[in-house]
């Protein structure tokens, strides 16, 4: 086991309301990655938005 | 998705890259009361997760490579925030390939313990079994640490819930407790 302490951001927004701004969306983000040797890395970005708003 | 990649090692030592999108989803998202969101076809805010991928390169070894998303269009509807509504949102990452050659990040398995209406559970996989530990952090806004998100009076980066007891974190097994009293916002 290594000895390294990862910390991670932990983005608590969610809930709800009843109309919607196309503009701003963004409801949280974390990343996730996996190495495939030392200077090749699997990078994860996950976003959790709006679910009406476009999808990039 | 672009994401900016930094280190503090050689120069240059920072580029940019796009990451795809490779998957959209709707995930189980319970609140304290239920309502139809935009997801069902509803009025209330619906969260759907959209996952940007790739495989990067870095040019070199080194102990502190950032990835930083820096995105405009935080959610003004999420009524916990202050001013800071509708604003940036960033977050970041720290990789060492230096020390740690072929280390990889705990994964979120769940982002909430369904079944317990009150208990959020940040459940994770770490693949290299690393002891992992949880913390509340506030949300960042800018570039610098110090830029960070204004709640309204009643919630923080610590109390991100309005509850009827205190929100508690367990830094070691990553649940968050809560009661909630009323619709969350």
């Amino acid at each position: 086991m290594k000895s390294n302490t990862l910390r991670f951001a932990i983005l608590l927004f969610i809930f709800s309301i009843s109309t919607r701004v196309s503009a701003s969306h963004l409801v949280g983000v974390d990343f996730e990655y996996q190495s495939i040797d030392s200077n090749r890395y699997i990078i994860t970005c996950n976003v959790y938005r709006d679910c009406g708003s476009a999808s990039t | 998705m672009p994401v900016e990649i930094s280190s503090s090692c050689n120069s240059p030592n920072n580029f940019t890259v796009n990451l795809p999108l490779i998957s959209q989803t709707i995930p189980n998202l319970p609140s304290c009361n239920p309502v139809m969101t935009t997801c069902e076809g509803g009025l209330s805010l619906g969260i759907e997760k959209n996952v940007f991928q790739d495989t990067i390169t870095f040019p070199f070894a080194c102990t502190d490579w950032t990835i930083l998303l820096y995105q405009y269009g935080r959610c003004s509807l999420v009524t916990t925030y202050g001013v800071g509504g509708n604003s940036n949102l960033v977050a970041h990452c720290v990789i060492n390939n230096q020390d740690a050659v072929t280390n990889h990040s705990p994964v979120f398995i769940n982002l909430l313990y369904t079944g317990q209406q009150q208990c959020y559970s940040f459940l994770t996989y770490d693949s290299d079994g690393d002891s992992l530990v949880y913390d509340l952090v506030p949300p960042r806004t800018g570039y610098f640490p110090a830029d960070t998100l204004y709640y309204d009076a009643f919630h923080s980066h610590a109390t991100p819930v309005y509850s009827s007891t205190p929100n508690t974190l367990n830094p070691f097994n990553r649940r968050i407790f809560v009661t909630c009293q009323y619709r969350m916002k």
